[in-house]
């Protein structure tokens, strides 16, 4: 009988409650805004409404708003919900399965090169972005027999990928992209019913489709064979719901922006109340999806009362970011023995590390000729070598020993250093996709490096200081909160991720509110040898090697270990915790000096591993050179190419990593899928 | 486990050490150490100019100058000179107009976030003109091609008056580049344009006009409005004209405008709106046609809306300066 109370105001709660404070919350969100308008007036305007300029703003400008945060984060919240379930992946939501990249990237291009197709919010575009997205992450990561961590892989990867080529377009249209920055995270400003009314019938009949598979979403919940046994037809329904969560995803974008967060918390909450089954699930989420977001904006509005607007999206990652934390602290510590099973080439041919070293060693040399003689006019290996041997071109000289030769060295090191990084925390952290951005410790450095550019206002000769700071403060602090977790795989993963996006948030209010160094913060942010030399050589990158490498030599050995799960590693008298601990500081402190010396360069650390692997199998002792050559010829590739590919303009280098990385990690993971 | 933590303690002193190292860096004066050597080495002539990064002393008078930010190309022109390399190249004439086309020899080099150093090298100029918000991480590179002054238009000194700011730059680059009386030729133009200006405005009546000057264009299909602020240049101009601000922001907006959507105007509908519009983006014209939020404002009802035409540059020089002045009276007495 107790239970039943007790369910009963849990219902109340969750459902009443929520509609209650969506009520409130709206009441508060149309009495903020640009002009003072008193609430005996803004009551009247609901109830009885006049033909005056005031009611008319609470109405068309106020109003409009309000719903379409309820509307919004409730699709996002349900689209989460049927993401969740289809992938079994509490961690799925638009934004892991690279949904909102594939969206915003679609908007970008039509934006700058097919402004006509921009009709109606530019949500054939948004759409057709979202739902091709989508399918390429479900092919590649194997259609539906996709297992849910390769479907996340691949939604992070084609995320990376779009959000390179993003930044690409930012970079090199600043002009006609600068309205669309602040469109990345997401905003809820409307002028009158039009965003509303477009998406409202959409995200019904999209919501109305979740709710018609409701009780095949509660099967599915079982296991595919299950639901299979029982008759049911599990492609289709795994189908049909994820086009209608797609759709209420680009519906959103369209019209507010990618709003992240939303679609991961809101389910959560409901279902650590404890609701299971996906009727009640899917109405909770929506509630209390359209009570996160109208929250976040309520928040934005009160943190920054100027006009200038807040990304809201930004916000939702801020307050959402502590409560993934949060819940990552409180799910029950499940023995979740994900070895390295998933680990990419582990059992493919191996070559002898007597062949591979000296063949890398030899396509870094050729490359690093190549970069020197090459410039704003192309390959001009004459020119180079008359410079070095006929001493007929002292000009030329110069330019090479102090413009390319540092540059070229500053890439070859901070690949390398990235890419052992990366090494360590895919070991320490039995994860496929683990490197130094995923742990958060780039955007650490980011954050860091931003505040010392724009609140500290300092000189530029301290952002390198700035982001080492960062990425150590965002370390310790996930590894104080990882620690209770005795520094579990996916635990610590885990909470990089919910820093990560807390570092992201961070860092797009920055940029947002320091208008005109978007560029040059997007291009930092992206990672960059542009204009590296000596000082940064000599300062961040030369030592770390010096130090570490000799030390990694015989250290790296642990990780083998590792890598045989926790028991069997205790057994055989390794002191897990604190080897984890130690092998993550060397591998934060790399990657720290890599992204003070050339900004975050985040593919390098996740592919040169798998790379390695592919080549010389999975004993660390041979990946460490190997992963380190590797590395090192990636991003020597990408200087090359980034200087001379669209001379005299620059690509960032981590730009170019991506889109030459990327491609061959998809096609790889395809491979082994088939 | 007692080796990890020696290299720990290592680690920590050497980041120490390369602390202090960059410290060092950031005072240190690397000026005049210019090992190239110019044809005519006999120069005699050298002047001492304040800029963002400091004093500092420049020999010789330049005459092949690289630019990385638009205005100065402006002003360049406005001396008579033309630079021969100039930063986003490429989209300066789409957000710029003062009428003088650069010629076929100036190159391009780079993107104004990222100037290439090389492109910059090999026309070996003779000084190089930058912004500090943009180029200071790279004042070092660039020092080492040619001298290099750097301004900081948008720093908190400037944003007091960026009109005011915008001619001691002008007058900086003369002074220079050594041609200070062609400088005050000029700005006394500039002036004479403004009194010319201001007597139309008289002429027609218009004299001492309140008004919200404001760019607007879409954003994320959100019509935005950037209202200037009086220490903006263009609110400076028309002050000039004897004409005031209504709009003013509570906090000083380095760039010289406040950012905001049309709720804000419902604030100001006693006053003469003027508005910079693209042709294509003409938001008053299309988004908020029939939006009650604007039809029901004062000065839309009673017609004191003036618009102005999208290449309206509020950010150049003394020649956009003369330009922006005519296109203010332009709209304003235009009925």
């Amino acid at each position: 009988m107790n239970a039943a109370i007790k369910n009963t105001m849990i219902a109340i709660f969750t459902f009443g409650g929520g509609i209650a404070l969506l009520c409130l919350l709206t009441f508060i969100h149309i009495n903020q805004g640009n002009v003072t308008i008193p609430l005996a007036t803004v009551v009247e305007a609901l109830f009885n409404p006049q033909d005056t300029l005031e009611h008319h703003t609470v109405r068309i400008l106020r109003m409009p708003r309000a719903v379409m945060g309820i509307i919004a984060g409730g699709a996002l919240a349900v689209s989460g919900v049927i993401l969740q379930t289809v992938t079994k992946n509490p961690l799925s939501s638009a934004s892991t399965l690279g949904i909102h990249s594939g969206t915003y990237f679609a908007v970008v291009v039509s934006t700058i090169f097919l402004p006509f197709s921009m009709f109606g919010n530019g949500i054939i575009t948004a759409f057709l972005g979202g739902v091709l997205t989508f399918l390429f992450v479900y092919m590649l990561s194997g259609g539906s027999d996709a297992t849910p961590v390769r479907m996340v892989l691949a939604g992070m990867i084609v995320t990376f990928l779009f959000s390179s080529l993003t930044s690409v377009l930012q970079i090199f249209y600043e002009n006609e992209t600068q309205g669309l920055f602040l469109w990345g995270s997401g905003t809820l400003i409307q002028n009158d019913w039009d965003g509303v009314k477009f998406s409202l019938p959409l995200i019904i009949a999209a919501v109305l489709v979740a709710f018609i598979f409701a009780s095949k979403l509660d099967t599915l919940t079982l296991g595919d064979d299950v639901a299979t046994a029982l008759g049911q037809n599990v492609r289709t329904v795994k189908l049909i719901t994820v086009l209608a969560a797609v759709l209420l995803t680009s519906v959103t974008v369209s019209i507010v922006g990618p709003i992240g967060f939303v679609g991961l918390v809101a389910p959560h909450l409901i279902k650590l109340i404890g609701y299971r089954a996906h009727v009640p699930l899917i109405i909770g989420s929506f509630l209390w999806g359209g009570n996160v977001l109208l929250l976040a904006d309520v928040l934005a509005r009160i943190i920054d009362p100027s006009f200038s607007e807040l990304p809201v999206g930004a916000i939702t990652a801020l307050v959402g970011a502590p409560w993934l934390i949060w819940l990552v602290m409180r799910m029950k510590s499940s023995n979740s023995q994900d070895t390295g099973a998933i680990m990419a080439g582990k059992d493919s041919a191996k070559v002898s590390l007597v062949k591979v070293l000296p063949a890398l060693g030899l396509l870094i040399i050729v490359t690093l000729l190549v970069s020197l003689a090459s410039g704003n006019y192309g390959f001009e290996p004459g020119v180079a070598y008359q410079a070095f041997f006929g001493d007929a071109n002292e000009f030329i000289r110069n330019l090479i020993v102090d413009l390319r030769l540092p540059r070229a060295l500053v890439a070859l090191f901070s690949g390398a250093v990235l890419a052992v990084s990366g090494l360590i925390f895919q070991g320490v952290l039995r994860n496929p996709l683990a490197d130094p951005s995923v742990i958060g410790i780039t955007s650490g450095a980011g954050v860091g490096a931003l505040m010392t550019m724009y609140w500290f206002s300092v000189s530029a000769v301290w952002i390198p200081l700035g982001a080492m700071a960062g990425a150590l403060v965002f370390f310790l602090i996930v590894m104080a909160l990882g620690a209770k977790a005795e520094f579990q795989p996916t635990v610590l993963a885990l909470l990089g991720i919910g820093m990560s996006a807390f570092g992201s948030a961070f860092i797009q209010i920055l940029v947002v509110q320091s208008d005109l160094g978007v560029a040059s913060a997007l291009t930092w942010l992206s990672g960059t040898t542009y204009a590296k030399g000596w000082a940064e050589l000599l300062q961040y990158l030369i030592w770390p090697v010096i130090l570490f490498v000799p030390l990694l030599a015989f250290y790296i050995k642990t990780l083998d270990v590792l890598s045989l799960g926790d028991d069997t590693a205790k057994g055989l008298g390794l002191r897990v915790v604190s080897v984890r601990f130690q092998m993550a500081l060397i591998a934060t402190l790399l990657a720290a000096c890599s992204v003070a010396a050339v900004g975050s360069i985040g593919f390098v650390g996740l592919i040169a591993p798998h790379l390695a692997r592919l080549l010389v199998g999975s004993v660390n002792q041979k990946l460490l050179p190997v992963t380190m050559l590797i590395g090192g010829a990636l991003l020597v590739v990408a200087d090359l190419f980034s200087r001379t590919l669209l001379a005299p303009n620059e690509i960032p280098s981590g730009i170019l990593v991506a889109l030459i990385g990327a491609p061959y990690f998809l096609w790889l993971m395809k491979k082994r899928a088939a | 486990m007692k080796k990890f933590w020696l290299f720990v303690l290592m680690l920590g002193l050497v980041v120490l050490a390369a602390c202090s190292n960059d410290s060092e860096q950031g005072t240190e004066d690397t000026e005049g150490e210019e090992t190239e050597e110019t044809d005519d080495g006999e120069e005699t002539r050298s002047v001492t100019i304040e800029d963002a990064m400091g004093e500092q002393t420049i020999e010789g008078s330049p005459k092949k100058v690289v630019v990385l930010e638009w205005t100065y190309a402006e002003d360049l022109q406005a001396l008579g000179m033309e630079p021969v390399g100039v930063a986003g190249l490429d989209s300066y004439g789409d957000w710029v107009d003062v009428g003088m086309p650069f010629s076929e020899s100036v190159e391009n080099v780079g993107t104004r976030a990222e100037p290439n150093l090389e492109a910059i090298s090999r026309l070996d100029p003779d000084l190089i003109i930058g912004v500090q918000f943009r180029h200071e991480a790279i004042a070092d590179q660039l020092k080492d091609i040619a001298p290099t002054v750097m301004f900081a238009p948008y720093s908190e000194e400037a944003a007091q008056d960026q009109f005011q700011n915008m001619k001691d730059e002008f007058n900086t680059i003369a002074k220079i580049v050594d041609k200070e009386s062609k400088a005050e030729e000029v700005l006394t133009g500039m002036e004479d344009t403004f009194a010319e200006q201001q007597a139309r405005l008289e002429e027609a009546g218009k004299e001492d006009m309140n008004y919200v000057i404001t760019q607007a264009f879409t954003m994320q299909d959100t019509p935005t409005l950037r209202l200037f602020t009086d220490n903006s240049m263009v609110a400076q101009i028309m002050n000039n004209m004897g004409m005031q601000n209504d709009f003013e922001s509570e906090e000083l907006e380095i760039y010289g405008y406040t950012e905001t959507t049309v709720e804000t105007l419902q604030n100001y509908q006693d006053t003469n709106f003027f508005y910079i519009v693209q042709e294509e983006d003409n938001i008053f014209s299309e988004q908020l046609a029939g939006n009650p939020v604007w039809e029901d404002l004062a000065f839309v009802q009673e017609d004191r809306t003036y618009q102005m035409p999208g290449d309206a540059w509020t950010f150049g020089g003394p020649l956009s300066a003369e330009v922006l002045a005519e296109q203010v009276v332009n709209a304003a007495v235009e009925e």
